[in-house]
């Protein structure tokens, strides 16, 4: 790793055990709670067993030994999804919408192998286009912003699609981090997160947006050049604005309350908001629960 | 509607600039890389048409705004015929006419009496709460029924009685009579007319000042008057023969020699024209002559003897032409037997005449010329006495002569002013005592009757410079060199002479090298000349130069010849009859008879030490009989010479009129009745433009904010 990316590391790493400390010491449970894992089925006990997964209920019953099998030997299983289309590529003055999600992405990666889950990658643009298999090593974080660290961004975005491929290749129920602008059709998307629910898969939505984005302060006659497609417009923002955030507003209202309905989470984060604080916040929402 | 300054319309290219800012705005923008495109993709798309809409509407309300500005200056005006308001009660005022080239006669008539047809008909036209008046366009211009009125029967029976003019007419001044006639109308609706023939003159169109000042009256009048001008059209070409003048060749016309007078022709028109003029001395046919007249003007020369002095008039006539009234010339004169001479100088050391008097008394009473009797009776006389003299001893003799006088006393000076002033004739001559700051005092600052300021005694620059009559303006009194213009007075040598400093009006009439050496100007009614040099021969050998004696008859000749009061008038001009019998009683009167055989009855009052009658309405051309007693007295008033001038009215002289005053030129046979009912009065409607305009920008304003909403 040449020292350019080994200090991008060192921060995003940074960043997460901040985070994650911070919940250590703020907390009063174990992060572990929300994470939950569900019992699968009893097989016999052999010798060398752990104990600790004796059920002792069917002992007292019916005196014979039984070991408790749980859906996964390991603890969690989570894939984090980052949408890598133009549009993430975005700034208006501070970071892309695409290095916060890497931030995340970090943080989150560095809880999830604290608490020794595993944990994959997917990014997207109108497909899947890097998929790493989850896995619960130390190292594999490096791995993981690694790969996020050589995505380009470009193409355009068909989240909906996207996350139905994802819904059927992710077989076992996991849990999903998707990090996106979340800026496409809705009905698409909305049919994607009951694929899930349907799939018992546990779901957490974070949106990554640039405050221009939400406020579309522009005053002067701008010509506003696609990031994804070849297209433009050339508008009077002043004669816009209005509209225009209406519409994004209707949309904002339409992604909180297809989550809602879902009981997805559903988190927005802004470029130019300290990343430590917003998550941090989250997290501890999450564990008092 | 039309323009009355069309040229700034195209101040409305000035609409222009807001879609060149629109389409220059259009190619500055800023360029933003954008990822939530399909916000605002959907934003455009819902909000497209409505943009679009609202942008061509505030660029059409800011090129409106320009145009209307651009229209609002080129100062539009509409008819109220246009507005429906032609059935309001109207205030007519016709400016007719009264010039004598109406005269004339087309296929219809006399043009005056189509002018007095067209009026007619503007009369029945009224409607009921109509009013009118008729300016009589003649040279001083009046109301014909004093103000505006309501009887239309009057108005019939006056106007049928209207005989046409003999003046000339100015225009001008009766359309400012109009506009005060209009002053007193209480009526919304106003209404000039002009009726007159086509001819050019009379629209003063040298006169730019007066122009503007219609224009100023115009403007600033309430209820803006239609205005219309009727012609009264003369098709055929013009063809004019009239007598211009006829006077005398002398200034003087006396008993003792044949004079010569001239009648000066014009003639107007493109072929050669034969006629016969004729020449009458007091009513009787003296000489008949036939002539060929070609484009321009002739001299024609009669030769008279009076045998009996006093009051006379000469007359000439031509053959008819299409306008008689400008074919015969009268002019009324006075013979002399003799006229009386003053002649005033220093004593001689013996109390005898001096050189300089004596050799001028020579020269004014010699023989030649005269026949057997002298004209000029010379009377001569110490300077000193003169202060024994009173003006009405003075005023006996036509001319006065200072002949190196020294110095005069005030009184003296007083009674030369006042001499002057009842027009009699003085000349001044210098010499080795005559004191050049006492004459200064007769100069005043140009103010006095002094010809010109007596500068210093000094020599000819060169001693062979002759003088030379002055070829620069032909004055009457030099008609005798009329042919030898510049001409050079041979053999006179002058030595010494004292350099003046000429008033401004001052005539130079010889010349000694750059230096005036005779000088004249006009003073009150009286006439001055100044003789820079000596006549006795000190200062040089003039008096005894072949030039001298013809030269200084005709002056001192020219001098005696003012009359005042004048008995040759102009149009107009106050005809004024002095008596000067002390005993005349106050209710006694004269008797005028005008060239029309009117008679007329005037008083007689005491002005200044004289018994005068007076007669202001001179607008008749002819000769005017006044008797008094035994006394017969002739005066003559001329026609004015530009009114025989018919050149037409052209496209030129319209544009000048328009661009004063917004005239609408009407045809008598065409438009004219139309007009009459549609009504011609036009609404300057820039201010309502420019409200609007302004309107326009402050909806333009609310609409901007409104739309970046």
């Amino acid at each position: 790793m040449d020292s350019k990316r080994a200090s991008a590391f060192k921060k995003l790493e940074l960043i997460a055990r901040s985070v994650v400390e911070g919940l250590k010491t703020g907390m009063h449970k174990s992060p572990y709670k929300g994470f939950a894992v569900e019992f699968q089925q009893h097989r016999p006990y052999v010798a060398g067993d752990d104990l600790k997964h004796l059920d002792w209920k069917v002992l007292a019953r019916d005196d014979r030994y039984y070991i408790k099998e749980f859906e996964e030997d390991t603890c969690l299983r989570a894939y984090i999804i980052v949408d890598s289309s133009g549009s993430m590529g975005y700034t208006s003055k501070n970071q892309t919408k695409f290095d916060l999600a890497k931030q995340i992405s970090a943080v989150l990666t560095y809880l999830m192998l604290q608490q020794q889950d595993s944990v994959g990658l997917m990014t997207f643009d109108t497909k899947i286009r890097d998929h790493v298999t989850p896995r619960s090593t130390s190292n594999h974080i490096r791995y993981m912003i690694d790969v996020l660290d050589a995505t380009e961004l470009k193409g355009e975005t068909d989240l909906g699609s996207v996350l139905q491929t994802v819904a059927q290749k992710v077989g076992r129920r996991s849990l999903l981090v998707i990090l996106s602008d979340f800026f496409g059709e809705m009905e698409s998307i909305e049919k994607a997160l009951r694929h899930f629910s349907h799939k018992k898969h546990e779901v957490i939505l974070f949106q990554t947006l640039d405050p221009y984005e939400a406020d579309f302060p522009f005053t002067d006659l701008t010509r506003f050049e696609s990031i994804e497609q070849d297209h433009s417009e050339l508008v009077d923002p002043l004669r816009l604005k209005k509209t225009y955030l209406e519409k994004f507003n209707a949309h904002q209202k339409q992604l909180k309350k297809a989550c809602h309905n879902l009981r997805i989470d559903f988190e927005t984060l802004f470029t130019h908001e300290p990343i430590e604080r917003k998550l941090a916040e989250y997290l501890i929402r999450r564990t008092r629960r | 509607m039309s323009l009355l300054a069309p040229w700034l319309l195209f101040g409305a290219i000035l609409g222009s600039v807001p879609l060149i800012l629109h389409l220059l705005n259009k190619s500055k923008f800023k360029v933003e890389n954008w990822g939530a495109m399909m916000f605002l993709q959907s934003a455009a798309k819902a909000k497209a048409q409505r943009i679009k809409v609202q942008q061509w509407l505030l660029l059409l309300l800011r090129i409106l705004f320009f145009i209307l500005l651009a229209l609002a200056l080129s100062r539009p005006i509409i008819q109220r015929s246009e507005m429906g308001a032609s059935d309001q009660p109207t205030s007519h005022v016709v400016v007719l006419d009264a010039s004598y080239s109406m005269q004339r006669n087309n296929k219809e008539g006399s043009l005056f009496d189509q002018a007095k047809s067209r009026l007619l008909e503007i009369v029945d036209s009224m409607k009921r709460g109509d009013n009118m008046s008729v300016i009589w366009a003649g040279q001083r211009p009046k109301e014909i029924f004093g103000e505006l009125t309501y009887d239309r029967e009057l108005l019939r029976s006056k106007i049928n009685n209207l005989k046409a003019g003999e003046e000339s007419s100015n225009l001008t001044r009766a359309i400012e009579q109009a506009f005060f006639s209009l002053e007193k109308s209480t009526l919304p609706i106003h209404r000039v007319y002009v009726i007159a023939d086509e001819q050019k003159n009379n629209w003063n169109t040298n006169k730019t000042s007066f122009w503007q000042h219609l224009k100023d009256h115009y403007q600033l009048k309430k209820v803006k008057p239609g205005l219309a001008f009727l012609e009264v059209f003369h098709e055929d070409p013009i063809e004019n023969f009239r007598v211009i003048d006829l006077k005398p060749a002398s200034p003087i016309v006396d008993l003792h020699r044949i004079t010569q007078f001239w009648a000066d022709v014009d003639y107007e028109g493109g072929e050669e024209v034969k006629t016969t003029i004729n020449f009458y001395v007091d009513g009787e046919l003296k000489n008949q002559k036939d002539l060929t007249l070609k484009e321009g003007r002739q001299r024609i020369i009669f030769e008279h003897r009076f045998v009996d002095a006093g009051q006379h008039v000469i007359k000439t006539t031509l053959g008819d032409d299409n306008l008689k009234i400008d074919n015969s010339y009268s002019r009324a004169l006075t013979v002399r037997d003799q006229l009386p001479i003053l002649l005033i100088d220093a004593k001689g050391p013996k109390g005898g005449l001096q050189q300089g008097g004596h050799l001028l008394k020579l020269a004014l009473t010699s023989a030649v010329d005269l026949g057997e009797k002298s004209l000029l009776d010379v009377t001569h006389m110490s300077y000193v006495d003169l202060d024994n003299l009173n003006l009405e001893k003075l005023k006996k003799f036509r001319s006065l002569i200072l002949v190196n006088v020294p110095s005069l006393s005030q009184y003296a000076k007083f009674m030369l002013e006042q001499y002057l002033a009842n027009g009699g004739g003085l000349m001044i001559t210098m010499g080795n005592l005559a004191r050049k700051d006492d004459y200064n005092k007769l100069f005043r600052g140009e103010k006095g009757l002094l010809p010109a300021k007596l500068i210093q005694e000094a020599k000819p620059k060169n001693e062979n410079l002759q003088p030379q009559v002055m070829s620069s303006d032909k004055h009457p009194i030099l008609e005798l060199f009329s042919n030898e213009e510049g001409r050079v007075l041979n053999g006179v040598k002058v030595n010494k002479f004292i350099k003046l400093e000429p008033a401004k009006d001052a005539v130079p009439l010889l010349s000694l090298g750059n230096d005036p050496f005779v000088i004249y100007q006009s003073f009150r009614k009286g006439r001055v000349l100044l003789w820079s040099s000596d006549i006795s021969g000190r200062w040089g050998n003039f008096p005894f130069t072949k030039d001298f004696l013809p030269l200084v008859q005709n002056l001192v000749l020219y001098l005696s010849a003012s009359v005042s009061p004048p008995i040759h008038l102009s149009q107009g001009e106050p005809l004024i009859v002095n008596y000067d019998n002390p005993e005349a009683e106050a209710n006694k009167k004269v008797q005028l008879i005008t060239p029309d055989e009117q008679t007329h009855d005037l008083p007689l009052t005491f002005e200044r030490g004289n018994w005068v009658a007076h007669y202001d309405h001179t607008e008749q051309a002819g000769i005017y009989k006044v008797t008094h007693e035994q006394d017969t007295k002739y005066f003559t008033v001329h026609l004015p010479h530009s009114e025989g001038d018919l050149q037409k009215l052209n496209q030129d002289t319209k544009k000048f009129v328009n661009s004063y005053l917004p005239f609408e030129y009407l045809a008598l046979s065409q438009d004219f009745m139309r007009h009459l009912a549609e009504g011609m009065e036009h609404l300057e409607i820039w201010k309502w433009i420019l409200v609007l305009a302004i309107l326009l920008l402050m909806l333009e304003g609310y609409l901007s904010s409104r739309f970046s909403r």
